[in-house]
């Protein structure tokens, strides 16, 4: 089985590069242990083939922290549920420096995250002066990422200069109501079919070890690929004390490996980003095992409530695999 | 709290999370991350680190 399906992809995605279908992801994501390591040497090589070797490197950090009115059952920044976080907003200068120091570790990609269902409009005068102050301070592309979007929202972002507008999936369509219960899969495809109307490019992913069976894994992977997005972040559950999931365990460094492989077989042309959850899933090892397997985006530094790997580490990863930093001029 | 050993959920939790609650008072901190560091301060005790 193992053979079968590599093969299959490595006529189908790597020759034609025509993304695995459902079916076909499922048995990928059903390959023994012993067969990982082909399956991502088949990923990198996809990724190499159909998106080259360069790396696009990104920073993110929350504006507006905490107190969000959904249930998003992974998430320490609902108002929900009982966890340590508690809401702060970043302010303008703070926000610049943020974003300076992210270029200086070479990203090319700065996103503004809110923990909100979208934004009011305190949180749209927020990001017209964060994103205007950041335009006219640093030499970096900028992508928010704030929730359920009205048309005049998506526009005024749009019209800002924001580059890339992200919404996650976050799971499968089959598995979402298991994961949110305030809000709907299809709002949030909604929001993505109207960002991409507006002309921003679409960054779109999700969470691995939800409680998702792996059919629905290869579900999440297959509707990812339908949507076409430009981006695709990967996050691994980080179980975060007194939310809903905070009991679950994170996925293991096998099942991490062979998603990872999978999404980059289903979206052979996609920015496929290593996002939240990867220090715990896999750790250092485990990083460069998938940036060698079909990875070809890092978010780098911390994340929004919990902190990361240091830029440095994973710069130097990837100085020594000899895959360069995607640069600004190349993003455009 | 649980019997048990707790070092490495706490060891984990030193890597992954900046302080969430004052060690003078007990209160939840305000704790903002940036991409390369973070700030923390207590409503009633002042700033962190």
């Amino acid at each position: 089985m193992t053979d079968d399906i590599l093969d299959v992809a490595r006529e189908q995605v790597l020759e034609r590069g025509v993304g695995l279908s459902q079916e076909q992801l499922l048995a990928v994501l059903r390959l023994p242990d012993e067969g990982v390591p082909d399956a991502l040497e088949l990923a990198h090589q996809v990724r190499m083939r159909w998106c080259g070797p360069e790396v696009e490197v990104e920073g993110i950090v929350s504006v507006k922290t905490g107190g969000c009115p959904e249930d998003c059952h992974f998430c320490s920044q609902s108002g929900r549920f009982d966890t340590p976080v508690r809401a702060a907003r970043l302010d303008i200068p703070s926000l610049v420096q943020a974003a300076r120091e992210t270029a200086a570790t070479g990203a090319t990609e700065f996103c503004l995250v809110a923990a909100v269902r979208g934004p009011d409009p305190r949180l749209m005068a927020q990001v017209r002066e964060g994103v205007a102050a950041i335009k006219e301070a640093v030499e970096i592309n900028v992508a928010c990422s704030l929730g359920i979007l009205t048309r005049d929202q998506a526009e005024e972002l749009r019209d800002l200069g924001v580059h890339r507008y992200n919404h996650n999936l976050e799971t499968a369509r089959s598995h979402f109501p298991a994961v949110v219960t305030t809000h709907t899969w299809e709002e949030r495809f909604e929001t993505l079919e109207l960002v991409r109307e507006m002309g921003m490019e679409v960054c779109c992913g999700g969470i691995i070890g939800m409680g998702e069976s792996l059919e629905q894994r290869a579900e999440f992977a297959a509707q990812l690929a339908d949507l076409e997005p430009d981006e695709v972040p990967l996050n691994f559950l980080d179980p975060r004390p007194g939310t809903p999931f905070g009991e679950l365990e994170s996925p293991s460094a096998m099942d991490a490996l062979r998603a990872i492989a999978a999404f980059r077989l289903a979206l052979p042309r996609t920015v496929l980003r290593f996002a939240g959850g990867r220090e715990l899933a896999l750790g250092d090892l485990g990083t460069r095992q998938g940036v060698l397997g079909g990875i070809n985006a890092l978010i780098v530094g911390n994340y929004l409530t919990t902190l990361g790997r240091s830029p440095e580490e994973d710069l130097d990863l990837l100085t020594e695999l000899k895959m360069p930093v995607k640069e600004l001029s190349n993003t455009l | 709290m649980e019997e048990g050993n707790h070092a490495a959920c706490q060891a984990r939790r030193r890597a992954t999370d900046p302080p969430r609650f004052c060690t003078r008072c007990g209160r939840k901190l305000v704790v903002q991350v940036l991409p390369t560091s973070w700030r923390a301060h207590c409503v009633k005790c002042g700033p962190i680190g």
